[in-house]
């Protein structure tokens, strides 16, 4: 059985405003079910509002699309002494050169190779941070980390903690979304709520290895309501009214009569968030949906958008699949396969950045793009490259990150970072500042302690920051 | 700190592997299983025979790839990697389980917790604060990896901590808070109890009477704590006294768990598979992600419990994350619960079959005052019966009646009085 902690419900007002109907739930969209999803202030300015993640599974390249190293080029094919990324054994290995080409790009002359055409053209909204390291070598320790800030605990999603501490901008929708997921290297976990409570946990739309057509909200038919299922809702709303009448101490009660109030505005608009249909022809070619290559990242890209425009705080983009070995992980042929990923999603992507910034969107909506970890400057099975936790590149754009801006420098090879490097716990603080939240204050009471995603780390780096 | 390594270096002579001989027979029912294997031999035997096999095809491949034999020579081999093939046994069973390693050692206390820069070497040992009088009592023998004796003192009567965090958490499961409410954590970090001295009872009540489960639950059960009801009158001492009833003055409003409210559905919709369990899902399948909980209607405690696939139902309602340890679960009240009652394709269809036991019946007030009483095990009270009697005759055909019928029973799924008990 689970109980009523009275102490824990007390919201009988809430009650008194939504008596008023399922009619009035555009009036009532901010005082739904329970207080934990209402707004919250901020205590640092916050420059963003939302975050769209666009999660790059399984370790893009950094040294074939944004550290551009010509010294690696240069050395190709000859042999130097590494301390393996895994076993951590000093052995020599050979070096791999770029198969791709690199050009300048913008006015703030970022390099970038020819695998990403049309996200070069955004090259001057974007901030690169090009000395990220994590703590883990392998897919699910360090994907996990990247989501939660653990690399085995169960731990909050940072989308958890983010609506934990700002709440939801729509009640008609949930405040974090996880678009297409992966069931592996983590699962739920990488959108999960752990310890807070379940409110904040992410709704999964679609899954990895799916068609992106069917990512749709669980237990929402198409098409809205129909009349005969509001007046099936309205009989419910008597039969409670009437048992309600009876009892006492009806806070958790109240809650649940909420709950259908809210459910039944979420019917009512949430399927037409994701209805993709509603675009125009020319976003969504724009996006490159009716694109073999580009149709499903497209429209995981497009739906993101559409969702944080409704006011969805946190939405995970999710290139990924059911393997463990996933997307970009190219021990071989790294050629073939990152030219395939990049075909995937740099059409969709530079779309999503244009369409953010052409509604006015992107200034308020921070946009991450990145993997869990990096590759390594020494060759594995000739023409691949082995998983680097030491040097990563992600870039930022809008949502307050400094546009047309790169912070830190990974030595000749791209094994390391040398200068301004930034940990994931860094990356995570600095994500929470831009939201107007601070990572050491953000705690949520488990287990005897105060947590934090965080843990007992972080640092806001303050120079990418506009 | 100390107390952490010293309980590692027992973790650390310990393997779990899923490759343990079955040696006891461990089946529920007492059958006994003809793939025991009671000295390992028969796992011995297997593993000599498949390694030889192994072997051979091995050998084979390579003879074959690299073409460094004749063919009669080649068919020779294929024919002894066939025979070889043949000669293995059926593999033993095999348990999931827990074994002291072939050696035993201590663990060394790491600087920071990074597990490159070692400190002092730490004896295997237990939780210092709770250690009996008579320490060498249980001492760790240097070639085993101390399991056993981190056994027996967890169950040691001398260890005070065990019994209370059990009884507690059965307390709270049948009453709504434990006395020690952080059920979890009776550290300096967790709240105190509210009833010292009657937890202390209740954990030597508890060893006394062979710590027997159901005896506990009994002893709570017939208590008049646990009996009292809701509170009555809001104008109560009961209420401003003790708003949030830390004194369990009165009864805590209960509501429904995931399984129950999977199970009454079940039972309701005449769906319900009350046979206990057998084999909870098929030898042959390869994955967790494979498995369908779709028409299975045994009671929600025989379902397997994957740790990441669960019904969906289960992932709803608050049901304990198999990934950690949750010693109380979370109550919440959610929009998606919501729209799960009123959409999800397994309640509409467990309501439609209730539905038609009543939808055809003639005498609408008897079908509405049994689809109450089969549901929420009470009459309809005047108001409610008006306003369901108004609802189902508004259905002009024997389609739209069903349908509204349909629509009412789930009502009766969703409503406030199915999901908490008074």
């Amino acid at each position: 059985m689970n109980f009523a902690d009275n102490s824990a419900f007390s919201r009988r007002a809430l009650l008194q405003r939504s008596a008023l109907g399922f009619g009035s739930l555009a009036l009532t969209d901010l005082m739904a079910e329970s207080s934990s999803l209402t707004v919250k202030p901020v205590r640092i300015p916050a420059k963003a509002k939302r975050v769209i993640f666009l999660f790059m599974n399984g370790g893009p390249s950094h040294l074939d699309t944004f550290d551009y190293k010509p010294e690696l080029n240069r050395r190709h094919g000859q042999t130097a002494e590494f301390v393996n990324t895994r076993t951590r054994v000093a052995e020599d290995r050979v070096l791999l050169g770029s198969p791709f080409l690199f050009a300048q790009h913008g006015q703030s002359g970022a390099w970038i190779s020819d695998l990403f055409p049309n996200i070069a053209k955004h090259a001057d909204d974007l901030c690169f941070i090009k000395s990220v390291h994590t703590d883990a070598a392998a897919h699910g320790p360090a994907t996990l980390f990247f989501h939660t800030g653990a690399t085995n605990l169960v731990r909050p999603s940072m989308g958890a903690w983010v609506t934990y501490g700002l709440g939801s901008e729509n009640r008609n929708l949930p405040g974090f979304v996880s678009i297409c997921p992966s069931e592996l290297i983590g699962g739920v976990r990488n959108y999960g709520s752990a310890f807070l409570p379940g409110v904040y946990a992410g709704t999964a739309l679609g899954k990895a290895e799916r068609p992106a057509t069917e990512a749709k909200f669980l237990n929402l038919p198409q098409g809205g309501i129909s009349s005969e299922q509001r007046r099936q809702f309205e009989l419910l709303r008597d039969l409670n009214r009437i048992q309600i009448a009876r009892e006492t101490e009806t806070d958790l009660l109240e809650s649940t009569i909420n709950s259908f109030e809210t459910a039944f505005g979420m019917q009512q608009h949430a399927p037409e968030i994701a209805d993709l249909a509603r675009e125009s022809p020319t976003t969504q070619s724009q996006y490159g949906i009716g694109e073999k290559a580009t149709d499903n990242f497209g429209r995981q890209c497009l739906l993101a958008r559409r969702l944080s425009e409704a006011g969805v705080r946190f939405v995970q983009v999710n290139y990924t699949d059911n393997t463990t070995t996933p997307k970009w992980d190219q021990h071989s042929d790294l050629k073939r396969d990152h030219i395939t990923h990049a075909g995937a999603t740099d059409k969709p992507i530079a779309a999503l950045l244009a369409d953010l910034k052409q509604r006015g969107l992107l200034d308020e909506t921070l946009v991450m793009w990145g993997g869990e970890f990096g590759r390594t400057p020494y060759s594995e099975n000739k023409n691949g490259r082995d998983h680097n936790p030491h040097a990563a590149t992600i870039w930022m754009a809008g949502g307050g990150a400094k546009p047309g801006f790169s912070y830190g420098v990974t030595d000749e090879l791209g094994f390391k970072g040398v200068e301004k490097k930034v940990h994931v716990h860094d990356l995570h603080a600095t994500l929470l500042h831009l939201l107007g939240l601070d990572h050491e204050q953000l705690t949520f009471e488990y287990s005897g302690r105060p947590f934090r995603l965080t843990d007992v780390y972080g640092r806001v780096v303050h120079d990418i920051i506009s | 700190m100390t107390d952490y390594y010293a309980l590692a270096g027992i973790f650390t002579s310990t393997e779990t592997s899923d490759q343990i001989p079955a040696t006891t027979n461990f089946a529920w029912n007492e059958v006994t299983d003809p793939r025991l294997d009671p000295d390992g031999e028969k796992l011995a035997a297997y593993e000599l025979a498949n390694a030889r096999f192994k072997e051979l095809a091995k050998k084979y491949a390579r003879a074959r790839r690299d073409g460094s034999l004749n063919k009669a020579r080649l068919d020779a081999l294929a024919a002894e990697r066939k025979a070889a093939q043949q000669a293995v046994p059926e593999k033993p069973a095999v348990l999931m389980a827990a074994a002291d390693r072939t050696s035993s050692r201590d663990e060394k206390r790491r600087i920071r917790g990074n597990p490159h820069q070692s400190a002092e070497t730490v004896p295997r040992g237990f939780l210092k604060v709770a250690l009996p009088p008579d320490e060498s009592a249980i001492a760790i023998s240097e070639k085993e990896s101390g399991r056993l004796e981190l056994a027996g003192w967890i169950n040691s009567p001398e260890n005070p901590l065990t019994t209370r965090v059990y009884v507690n958490r059965v307390w709270a499961h049948l009453m709504g808070r434990g006395i020690v409410p952080t059920v979890d954590n009776f550290g300096t970090t967790g709240e105190a109890p509210t009833h010292p001295e009657l937890l202390e009872w209740l954990a030597g009540w508890f060893r006394e009477n062979s710590q027997s489960t159901k005896k506990l639950v009994a002893l709570i059960v017939e208590s008049r704590t646990y009996r009292l009801g809701l509170l009555e009158d809001e104008n109560s001492e009961l209420l401003s006294g003790d708003p949030a009833n830390r004194l369990f003055g009165r009864r805590n409003r209960r509501s429904l768990d995931a399984e129950t409210i999977r199970d009454s559905i079940l039972a309701v919709s005449g769906s319900l598979d009350p046979s206990p369990v057998g084999q909870p899902f098929p030898d042959t399948l390869k994955s967790e992600f494979d498995y369908s909980f779709d028409g299975n209607f045994r009671r929600g405690i025989y379902l397997p419990r994957f740790r990441n696939n669960l019904p969906e139902i289960f992932e709803t309602f608050d049901v304990a994350n198999p990934a950690t340890v949750v010693g109380k679960r979370d109550l919440t009240i959610l929009s998606p619960q919501a729209l799960y009652l009123m959409n999800n394709k397994f309640v509409r269809e467990e309501a439609a079959k209730t539905a038609r036991q009543f939808a055809g019946k003639d005498d609408t007030a008897d079908a509405i005052r049994s689809a109450y009483l089969g549901t929420l095990s009470r009459p309809p009270s005047g108001d409610e019966f008006r306003i369901a009697t108004e609802y189902l005759n508004g259905a002009d055909t024997d389609e739209s009646r069903l349908e509204r019928w349909t629509d009412f029973q789930q009502n009766l799924f969703a409503c406030i009085d199915f999901r908490f008990m008074r």
